[in-house]
């Protein structure tokens, strides 16, 4: 009895206290007002896109060996570009000297220095770059213009890089640091292609210096849908409009009645994105090369084998090509895989094929045999082309349809000219007159 | 007397009070538990599929480099019949089927050790040196080895041996297919680690729950047939076990994209005479 009167208000103290505590600990507590994060998952758009460092990888790689000869790393089993990128790191303490600008004997005396490897780019990028492309070394240097990265092979403390246009020569000294890796991959299983780096109408160019053997390939493409590129470049976006389409001919065009505009071509199997958006108008290659994988990241294409080809100041055009064999591959119209054009401060286009190599398929055709540059050149001449019009000379593939099936595309090596601004094919070129 | 009424209901309430504000307590521990294990998002959806009951082991994010590959399917096996023996060889549709004159006893409890020794006799079976035990696909009564390829295994049903055994350790026959001629189409190039792969598949909505992911492997299998031509492609293959049977499903993603690789016929044809794992 006496037991049970106080039974009561005790259970009822201990009732109190233990709602009140709780109270505290849930009142106290942040992850009350801290909303649950949305787990948008787009990591599968990251992991597609490939990283800077792979786009604006450089495209060629030059041996120079102890007694200058040159010869051109061609891809057989590994890409080589990336197996030498892979073993350009540790560099510590570094420091740029420019060496020599607008002479020609000190950049031929770099660029064609024995022991040495040599990487290309077909226009110049930036050390900004070139230091995104080698994990951020070469950050805080000056930001000037590089067409060509020289990599000693016997000299660890040094790397040069080389400016086309104005035969600039920068020298960066590094911490010592072991070559050992970058030997390895002269060893490995890469086909060579005896050339030389020779001026041009005024400008370096790499010879091939005999006949070359070239494997055509036969590739399944990928063709994506419209629909696919609709939903990222229009629907994507934080304005609510509703997409229009137009259909004409061969011309849909898809648009937001307001600023974008998606228009594809049936018969090329083109797209074509114009932004008529305020854009920042960017003019320094650094900024233009970022505003454009921004670019590429939104259109969601695979970049697989996709690389920088090259920027045309003049019309502002950075085009990309897709590579076989570390060579590019050219449409009949010469056009590559995506381009991203500045028009100006309110308008840009983005171009891009539906239709893209995916697979390769053993090819039953022979080797074809390209011609050294030399002897094409002369023959262009002789067939009445100015020498002084053709503004680049380089190996690729041209992309045909195939006769059996529209999953198909034969991919034939040629030589493409850069003929007056336009990349057109050798073949094409000569069987024209 | 009143009094005490009034304690009872006033103990009631703050008890339910009390049971009200314990349930809030707890969910907010799990909140809060949710919040800390948001750093990136592959663990994150680790965690989802451990919480939909799926049971991984470990992972590995390591990738891998790879080729496209072509291999092609001719009668390279016929015209090695000949040098066979103690066996009678039939060829049927670019597949040897060879029973032993004597059976071949082989080691009790690891009959691949016996097996290794032998392929490396031409007489035994031809181009034995190319093939390796694969110990995913075996069974106690069929010993399963696969073709070679390019620092990788073709898992495929055309480069392939399977031995039969009978219950006394011995192979009685065996079933052979070999592609002649395996080359990379492409340069190497990098693939997707273990753990994306897994993740895509969940994603695919193809992990059922309540199952248990057996093991992983990163192989060739066939992506096209042109002629006699095979292209096969670097993919990862997973294989998944409901926890009630002890049967196994393969799944299969490409390394290289990450897309799921749906069965075709002759894929079904694959994975039905290598379904019953234990």
């Amino acid at each position: 009895m006496r037991f049970s009167k106080y039974l009561i208000p005790i259970a009822l103290t201990i009732a109190v206290i233990i709602s009140l505590t709780l109270s505290v600990v849930i009142w106290t507590n942040p992850a009350n007002y801290k909303n649950r994060q949305n787990s948008s998952q787009n990591t599968q758009n990251e992991e597609i896109t490939k990283p800077k460092r792979y786009v604006y990888a450089p495209t060629q790689a030059i041996h120079t060996d102890s007694n200058g000869n040159q010869t051109i790393l061609v891809n057989r089993l590994v890409n080589s570009v990336s197996e030498i990128q892979k073993t350009m790191h540790g560099y510590k303490n570094v420091h740029l000297k420019t060496l020599s600008t607008k002479s020609q004997d000190k950049y031929f005396q770099i660029a064609n220095r024995p022991n040495s490897i040599m990487l290309n780019y077909v226009s110049p990028v930036s050390i900004r770059v070139i230091s995104d492309v080698t994990n951020k070394y070469f950050e805080k240097l000056p930001n000037h213009q590089v067409s060509r990265i020289v990599l000693p092979t016997n000299d660890s403390t040094r790397i040069y890089l080389l400016n086309d246009k104005n035969f600039a020569v920068y020298q960066i000294k590094v911490k010592k640091h072991s070559l050992k890796n970058l030997n390895k991959v002269l060893n490995m299983n890469i086909r060579r292609v005896p050339a030389s780096l020779q001026l041009f109408n005024g400008q370096p160019m790499i010879y091939v210096k005999s006949q070359i053997q070239m494997q055509p390939y036969k590739y399944l493409i990928d063709r994506q849908s419209e629909d696919y590129y609709v939903s990222r470049l229009l629907n994507n976006r934080d304005s609510q409009s509703n997409v229009t389409v137009k259909r004409r001919k061969n011309l849909v065009t898809y648009s937001d009645q307001n600023t974008l505009q998606l228009a594809f071509n049936s018969r090329t199997r083109m797209g074509t994105f114009s932004d008529f958006r305020n854009n920042s108008d960017q003019q320094s290659v650094t900024s233009v090369l970022d505003d454009s994988y921004e670019q590429l990241v939104d259109l969601g294409l695979p970049l697989d084998s996709v690389r920088f080809f090259n920027y045309d100041t003049n019309s502002r055009t950075v085009s990309y090509r897709t590579f076989v064999e570390g060579f590019p591959i050219f449409r009949a119209n010469g056009f590559g895989t995506i381009s991203t054009q500045t028009l100006n401060a309110n308008a840009k286009r983005l171009q891009f094929s539906l239709d893209n190599p995916e697979v390769p398929i053993p090819s039953k055709q022979g080797y074809s045999t390209l011609p050294a540059t030399e002897t094409a050149i002369r023959r262009l001449i002789a067939k009445g082309y100015h020498a002084k019009d053709i503004r680049d000379l380089r190996i690729g593939y041209g992309w045909q349809k195939d006769k059996s099936s529209q999953l198909l595309i034969n991919l034939i090596p040629d030589w493409y000219v850069n003929y007056k601004g336009t990349w057109r094919s050798y073949s094409s070129l000569i069987n024209r007159y | 007397m009143n009094f005490r009424r009034i304690e009872i209901i006033f103990l009631v309430t703050f008890i339910a009070i009390d049971i009200f504000l314990f349930g809030m307590f707890e969910q907010n521990m799990n909140m809060q538990a949710e919040n800390v294990s948001q750093g990136d998002s592959d663990s994150k959806i680790i965690k989802e599929m451990k919480d939909d009951q799926i049971k991984v082991g470990s992972l590995s994010k390591k990738k891998n480099f790879a080729y496209y590959l072509s291999g092609t399917q001719n009668d390279t096996l016929r015209n090695q019949m000949g040098q066979l023996l103690n066996q009678t060889p039939h060829y049927v549709g670019y597949e040897l089927d060879s029973e032993f004159k004597d059976p071949v006893k082989v080691n009790k409890d690891n009959p691949q050790q016996s097996i290794n020794k032998l392929l490396m006799d031409p007489t035994f079976v031809a181009f034995g040196d190319q093939y390796q035990y694969s110990k995913d696909l075996s069974t106690p009564r069929s010993i399963v080895y696969i073709q070679k390829a390019m620092g990788g295994l073709m898992y495929s049903t055309e480069a392939q041996i399977r031995f039969t055994l009978n219950g006394r350790y011995q192979i009685v026959s065996y079933t052979q297919s070999y592609l002649q001629d395996i080359k990379s189409l492409r340069e190497k190039s990098e693939t997707i680690s273990e753990t994306r792969a897994l993740i895509w598949l969940y994603q695919y909505n193809e992990i059922p729950n309540n199952t248990k992911v057996s093991w992983a492997k990163l192989g060739y299998t066939k992506l096209l047939s042109i002629d006699d031509d095979r292209v096969f492609i670097p993919t990862w293959i997973i294989a998944i076990k409901p926890q009630n049977s002890p049967q196994v499903q393969l799944k299969k993603i490409n390394a290289f994209t990450g897309g799921i690789i749906k069965e075709t016929n002759e894929n079904l044809k694959n994975s039905q005479s290598i379904s019953g794992v234990n």
